[in-house]
């Protein structure tokens, strides 16, 4: 029956397996591409190898000068925000991340947002909700393969260009998956994640994206430290402002998402230490508050300093802060079934712990001598790094090259070839993802997987089609034999219905365009499903209303209640009128007929609760029709 | 530039920026959320003719537009018994407007539009709501307690912009009259949009309108428009006003207006004479954040209207005289109001019966005691309604 406000569960089993199905075959694509990559690297290190033989080289050469190790600052940025990405992408695989994403995080994020926030977010929301299952597989392979990439290439054009693509879906992220991390949000705080945990992600991956002798004198640092010291004194201001709700205890902004929080699905013992400390914020709100801004005050006061012993202060006590926050408060941010990442305190600890490194523990260069026994602990030095005429470093310990003198190629060392293709392998980790979803992104249908999940698979029958003669909206006789050679998709619909008729038409309509020229050969037929408001009147203006009275080959067809009840029955419509002031109710029931007239598949139409499921529904109709064509 | 130079920039830049970041929380601190706009919902309203009193009344979930499923009541002379009679086939949840015959024992119900359905399916019964047939309309209904007439010939009902008329032998509608003509006939009157329609016994046609400084009160005759309607009396010279009720009958025309000059409302009862020009009443004060939630017009021209806040609800009836008596306060919650005819047999004159809706579905119905002084429980209703059947 219509209208029965029905909506898809987040563990829905079709949506479930299909994205189960699509990691499994973009797994397998990965894979493969990893197997190419290894073979590429043994085919190319031997074709190498024998440039060198004949250059009577017996090894790959070593870096001809001296270099510094990676810096230590941003050894532990990227190697952080590395295992930081590779979890959100872990979190991604959650079976609830294809539908729930957007209604249990998105959405909830962007609440109390401006309408502009909400407009930008929705654009977003619109892509991932029309194409969920490819959305959140995309989201998987982005985030493992940013992860990886920051991982196996240390330093050079690959790392920072692994910095780059950090920040580049940091942002995609920040805007349309945390809302700005809420910064226009009237409830701003930092306790509850502000300014949003990826921004720091992108911070990270700006800091791996920048020169590396950015990391060679402290300036990085301090402006690390002495912008998130500024930070936290905002938020202390923010957090003391009268008004917002932070100050009250019983009903106040802190111990409601604390309450809610508890509400997560999670072990006992985090619901029940979130449930002591919401309780006590209920009994001792403000004292909490008075805390929490001078903690913020003096950590920001100390970070402001210039003093190592003050800041390494500040840093320490924030460390302490930002755990009792992300346990007590923030709920460690991934629970619950549709947690994407472990939110803001840990990625703004490491910025801050990045920004203290970088400020007081410069890197120190190696002599030529030193490079050798340091091994592996001195990471690659890419190309782009490498002076003229050096080698593009290879394995410690192994004897200096003297004679590679050629192009870059020649200069090319096993561990920067190994660890380029690496990179790109974990490039390819990214695009596995990125690709399918860009080429969802572009398509403003959604999938007919929704439709599906909601209405189940359509139901394949082979059997001659029921006829009927009615009357269509211009007042002339239609029969169903008169559209013999034209594949029919034929519905039933109530045209004074408030609710699931107009976007079942507005279904057929959208299906009509996507045929394009293919439309000359397929009919769009519904009858009428109302007893009582059923003549020919009310058909031509239900057309007019829904747009309908362009298409040469639309019939909205009516008759005599008799006429009507005896094709509602062979097509097994049930119709039935509802009192009170409810519209008439009928089955949501679709056929296509084939161009012989045979009955071929059964469709559930209910259009289900939003608009997305609409044009999913014209997708699994248009490939539904797409088989009889020309058959 | 020397050291200290260099400092006091550096100490000023952070200034600087210190200043900016704390402007930028303050102003994001001071920010706050938006009030949410009023919907334009058409007041429950009651007819009554020699023969029957209707009633229109919102049920449900009325926090809901969706599950607010509004019903049409009647009852028969003499009887404060109402049963439900609200025409099946389409969902109401957009509203009902009520029209009942001025010379017929017809009566016709119009379905305002809701959700995705953008026109308006009339419903017409002639045997006191046992039965119904549909009728058609191109177009959206005005959501206004007036916006259908029917009378000696034609049906008339507000559509859009335009009056539209149906001859009584015809399933055709035609344009009778726009607002736009009506604003070129009276510029005086300034109509921003048409609020009522009725026709006299006579065939009369009496259009309603939104004016500026005037009330809004045409006719037609021999196919000729006039502006019936003059300028409000004393300090409401310059108002705004509406039509909010309009109803003609075989003994007397009435209207309700509302007039609205800055933050002040009032409401005026309107008697038409046999020139045809209109008799207004004292003005009737509408407090701040009260609104009128629902009106009754008895044919022989007596009028109710129920007035509500957030505190309370009170209960004004126009008087012979043409001033306005408070009666007793309605039970809390009063949705409605209606007037029963009284029945042929007894000399008594109609009464007002209030209605209160409990939980969305028990409707209650209160009838005026004859002195005036209380109101009486006289029936319950259990009314069924199939949430989510609209949605």
């Amino acid at each position: 029956m219509p209208g029965m406000g029905r909506a898809l569960q987040t563990g829905n089993p079709t949506i479930v397996s299909s994205f189960h199905s699509a990691l499994l075959h973009q797994l397998l694509i990965i894979l493969l591409v990893a197997a190419v990559c290894a073979i590429g690297f043994n085919v190319v290190r031997t074709i190498q190898w024998r440039r060198l033989k004949e250059h009577g080289l017996l090894s790959f050469p070593l870096p001809a000068r001296a270099a510094t190790p990676e810096p230590l600052a941003r050894r532990v940025v990227r190697i952080g925000f590395a295992a930081l990405w590779i979890l959100d992408g872990l979190l991604q695989i959650q079976s609830g991340m294809p539908l729930g994403l957007t209604s249990g995080v998105v959405q909830p994020a962007a609440a109390t947002s401006p309408s502009w926030v909400q407009h930008v977010v929705n654009s977003g929301v619109t892509i991932w909700s029309n194409h969920p299952v490819e959305a959140a597989a995309a989201a998987v392979w982005i985030q493992l393969g940013i992860g990886i990439w920051l991982l196996v290439a240390p330093r050079g054009r690959w790392s920072r260009l692994a910095g780059l693509a950090s920040v580049g879906w940091g942002l995609v992220v920040w805007v349309f998956g945390e809302a700005f991390g809420g910064i226009f949000a009237p409830g701003l705080t930092w306790m509850f994640g502000a300014p949003g945990a990826v921004l720091f992600y992108c911070v990270g991956g700006l800091l791996v994206a920048l020169p590396e002798h950015a990391f060679s004198t402290p300036r990085l640092g301090r402006i690390i430290v002495r912008a998130g010291g500024i930070f936290l004194l905002g938020m202390a201001v923010l957090q003391a402002w009268p008004g917002r709700g932070y100050w009250q205890g019983r009903d106040g902004n802190l111990s409601a998402m604390v309450q809610q929080m508890a509400q997560t699905p999670q072990p006992h013992l985090f619901s029940s230490w979130l449930g002591s400390f919401g309780s006590f914020v209920q009994a001792h709100g403000w004292g909490v508050n008075l805390f929490v801004v001078i903690a913020l005050a003096g950590v920001g006061a100390l970070l402001v300093s210039r003093r190592r012993e003050l800041v390494r202060g500040g840093l320490v006590a924030f460390v302490v802060l930002s755990l009792a926050d992300w346990m007590l408060v923030e709920d460690l941010g991934f629970l619950g079934g549709v947690g994407t990442d472990p939110n803001s305190m840990i990625p703004m600890a490491l910025v801050l712990v990045t920004g203290y490194l970088a400020m007081f523990r410069l890197p120190v260069p190696l002599s030529v001598g030193e490079e050798a026994t340091a091994g592996a602990a001195a990471t690659e030095q890419g190309a782009s790094d490498a002076g003229p005429g050096a080698a593009i470093e290879g394995p410690a310990g192994a004897a200096p090259a003297t004679g590679a003198s050629g192009g870059w190629w020649d200069r090319v060392t096993l561990s920067y070839l190994l660890r380029s293709v690496a990179a790109v392998a974990a490039l390819a980790v990214v695009l596995v993802g990125a690709a399918p979803m860009a080429v969802a992104a572009v398509n403003r249908n959604a999938d007919p997987i929704l439709s599906e999940a909601l209405n189940g698979t359509p139901n394949a029958v082979d059997t001659p089609a029921p006829p009927f003669t009615l009357t269509d909206q211009y007042g002339q006789s239609v029969s169903l034999s008169q559209l013999r050679g034209h594949v029919v998709a034929l519905t039933f619909l109530d045209p004074v219905c408030t609710s699931d008729c107009p976007l079942i038409a507005q279904e057929f309509r959208q299906t009509d365009q996507r045929l394009g020229d293919q439309s000359r050969q397929v009919d769009f037929v519904a009858v009428v499903a109302n007893p009582i408001y059923r003549s020919v009147s009310f058909t031509r203006e239900f057309d007019q209303q829904e747009g309908l009275t362009h298409l040469t080959n639309w019939y909205y067809l009516t008759g005599s209640l008799s006429a009507l009840e005896r094709v509602w029955a062979n097509y097994g419509v049930e119709v039935s009128t509802v009192a009170n002031g409810a519209m008439v109710a009928h089955s949501d029931l679709a056929f296509v007929i084939d161009s012989l007239g045979r009955q071929r598949d059964a469709l559930i139409t209910d259009p289900g609760p939003t608009q997305v499921f609409a044009s999913s529904f014209s997708s699994l109709l248009l490939s539904q029709i797409d088989q009889f064509l020309n058959t | 530039m020397s050291l200290q130079h260099r400092r006091r920039a550096a100490a000023g830049r952070l200034r600087g920026i210190v200043l900016v970041a704390f402007s930028f929380f303050a102003v994001l601190a001071a920010s706050g959320g938006s009030a949410a706009a009023a919907s334009d919902l058409p007041l429950p309203s009651a007819i009554e003719t020699p023969a029957d009193s209707w009633v229109v009344l919102p049920m449900g979930q009325t926090g809901s537009l969706v599950n607010t499923f509004w019903q049409l009541l009647r009852a028969a002379p003499g009887s404060s018994q109402w049963s439900v009679v609200t025409p099946q086939g389409v969902a109401d949840n957009g509203g009902l407007v009520a029209a009942a015959g001025v010379t017929t024992a017809s009566t016709t119900v119009g379905f305002l539009p809701s959700q995705s359905l953008r026109f308006s399916p009339l419903s017409v019964t002639t045997d006191a709501g046992r039965t119904w047939s549909p009728a058609f309309l191109p177009g959206a209904l005005a959501a206004r307690p007036d916006a259908l007439a029917s009378g000696p010939g034609r049906s008339l009902a507000i559509v859009g912009s335009a009056v539209l008329q149906q001859p009584s032998n015809s399933p055709s509608w035609s344009r009778l009259v726009t607002l736009a003509a009506l604003q070129r006939l009276a510029p005086q009157c300034a109509a921003t949009a048409l609020d009522a329609v009725a026709m006299t016994p006579t065939g009369a046609i009496l259009v309603g309108a939104a004016c500026h400084g005037h009330l809004g009160l045409f006719s037609a005759s021999g196919g000729k428009w006039r502006l019936d309607g003059a300028p409000l009396p004393g300090e409401w010279r310059d108002a705004s006003t509406t039509i909010l009720r309009l109803q003609a009958s075989n003994t007397q025309t009435t209207a309700v207006a509302t007039a609205t000059k800055g933050s002040h409302h009032a409401l005026f009862a309107l008697s038409q004479s046999r020139s045809g020009g209109w008799h207004a009443s004292a003005p009737l004060p509408i407090g701040a954040g009260a609104t009128v939630l629902a009106s009754a017009v008895d044919f022989g021209g007596a009028l109710s209207v129920l007035v509500g806040s957030k505190e309370s609800e009170s209960v004004d009836q126009i008087t012979p005289a043409g001033s306005w008596v408070t009666l007793p306060a309605p039970p809390r919650g009063a949705v409605g109001l209606a007037w029963v005819v009284p029945a042929t047999t007894s000399f008594g004159a109609t009464t007002l019966d209030a209605f209160t809706v409990v939980g969305g579905t028990d409707l209650h119905v209160f009838a005026l005691t004859p002195g005036g002084g209380k109101w009486a429980g006289a029936q319950t209703l259990q009314v069924p309604l199939p949430y989510g059947s609209s949605s």
